[in-house]
């Protein structure tokens, strides 16, 4: 039995006119998180599999931004990069930036020529002291909606294995985001349902 | 066949030859993304037909008119690759991306609903929303009553993945498009995928905020390329039937012969 018929018998067992209630409850502990809270839904696999996904897709760190509904900003919640203690908790009003620009569209978004784009606000750049020069980001969704955006970046002052990003380094953030996201759904419903993963 | 039906349900031989012909002229396409910037030197001149602007504070929905200006310069890419594929093409543009994500899906649906309303052909959907069941009324509603009301929505997806579903390109009446490494000009079908269209979204110039032009990449670029081929052949022939435009374009496209 291939895995979607398997899945798709299990929806319709009856279990699933739970899901609503699920929902609800998840997004309401989402929203009474802070970011700061939330970040600890990311465990240490799905750290490790975003800094290998960061690492194969030509980046030289990345970025996960989490959004705070209460400020509308998105806040800077780990970071893979040698600047990590200056960088996580720096917020980004949405609207301002191309992490905005992603978050606002849900659309994976590439970016080769930072410098020349008057969409990217380098506020962080000037406060970590580096240039980024190319940026991948992808909407990050978990626990039934939008909940920010990772980015992976290339710095002027950092090695890289190549010059900017293609389509398919795109790809294979987007992919590495997106099993995060179940494996962050897996742990969220288990512990909303009361069983424990370990 | 008479040949009003010819108009209607064109052969393949008048179909490519009117995509091949037709420059969009009288063609109405709506573009729901950040704005435009119409003093663009790309955008020679570009006039807009509809300058929307549609806010909410989370509770009231604001419609205002004539307002301008782009606030990411997404919008006035997607314009850019509009009116390089369709030239003659009309187009409006509905800001739906404010400076808040308040009510995202009910601001993206009164900016359909005001484009529906004001008689366009085509509706440019360069966003997406993951396809998670509790929003898919809020799309739902307004992508059929564009199925009705004959007007074509074209809407970007993330990803080449088929498990991962995104409103409103997984909609059977939309046009899905993904945005892939190709020759420009050049668009493929996928058969028996849901976001069945693809079209060059790598390395793609366009025009930017302030004058500036960029090379971008994502499939928010393919969009246009889309739309603004619909809009060539409804130049040519106004009459087709606009239930059959993705069927007969799932036939104009090259087949695609990548793996995913």
């Amino acid at each position: 039995m291939a895995t979607g018929e398997a899945t798709r018998l299990l929806r319709h067992s009856g279990f699933g006119d739970t899901s609503l209630a699920l929902e609800k409850h998840l997004d309401a502990w989402i929203e009474s998180c802070s970011p700061e809270q939330l970040a600890a839904v990311f465990d240490s696999s799905s750290l490790s599999l975003l800094c290998t996904a960061f690492s194969k897709a030509g980046g030289c760190e990345g970025t996960i931004w989490l959004f705070d509904g209460s400020s509308n900003e998105l806040v800077a919640s780990f970071n893979s990069g040698e600047s990590r203690e200056m960088l996580v908790g720096f917020r980004q009003p949405v609207g301002q930036g191309i992490i905005s620009m992603v978050f606002s569209q849900q659309q994976s978004y590439c970016e080769n020529q930072i410098e020349a784009n008057d969409g990217h606000d380098d506020t962080l750049d000037r406060k970590i002291s580096k240039h980024t020069t190319a940026m991948i980001a992808v909407p990050l969704h978990f626990g039934f909606g939008l909940r920010g955006v990772v980015s992976c970046v290339q710095l002027e002052e950092a090695e890289r294995s190549r010059e900017g990003f293609s389509s398919a380094d795109v790809d294979t953030l987007a992919r590495a985001v997106n099993l995060v996201e179940r494996l962050i759904n897996e742990s969220l419903y288990s512990a909303a349902l009361g069983f424990s993963n370990g | 066949m008479g040949d009003s039906d010819h108009k209607r349900w064109p052969d393949l031989e008048i179909a490519r030859n009117a995509l091949a012909s037709g420059d969009g002229s009288g063609v109405k396409v709506a573009i729901i993304d950040s704005g435009v910037e119409v003093g663009h030197p790309a955008l020679k001149g570009l006039k807009l037909a509809d300058d929307v602007t549609v806010s909410s504070d989370g509770i009231n929905l604001r419609v205002e008119f004539g307002e301008g200006g782009d606030v990411y310069g997404h919008g006035t890419a997607v314009a850019g690759l509009l009116l390089k594929e369709a030239p003659g093409v009309s187009l409006g543009s509905f800001r739906a991306l404010d400076t808040s994500n308040h009510a995202r899906n009910f601001v993206i649906a009164e900016c359909v609903n005001q484009a529906i309303t004001k008689g366009y052909d085509v509706i440019n959907c360069s966003f997406g929303c993951r396809g998670i069941p509790r929003y898919v009324m809020d799309y739902k509603e307004w992508v059929d009553r564009a199925y009705l009301e004959g007007v074509q929505v074209v809407a970007a997806c993330n990803n080449m993945d088929g498990g991962i579903r995104e409103w409103p390109a997984y909609f059977p009446s939309v046009i899905g498009v993904g945005g892939i490494d190709c020759n420009e000009g050049a668009f493929f079908h996928r058969k028996g995928r849901v976001v069945s269209f693809l079209a060059r979204g790598e390395r793609v110039e366009v025009p930017w905020l302030n004058g500036t032009t960029k090379l971008e990449t994502g499939s928010s670029f393919a969009v246009p390329l889309m739309s603004g081929k619909i809009a060539r052949l409804l130049s040519v022939l106004p009459e087709v039937e606009r239930s059959s435009i993705k069927a007969l374009f799932s036939v104009l496209a090259d087949p695609y012969e990548g793996t995913d």
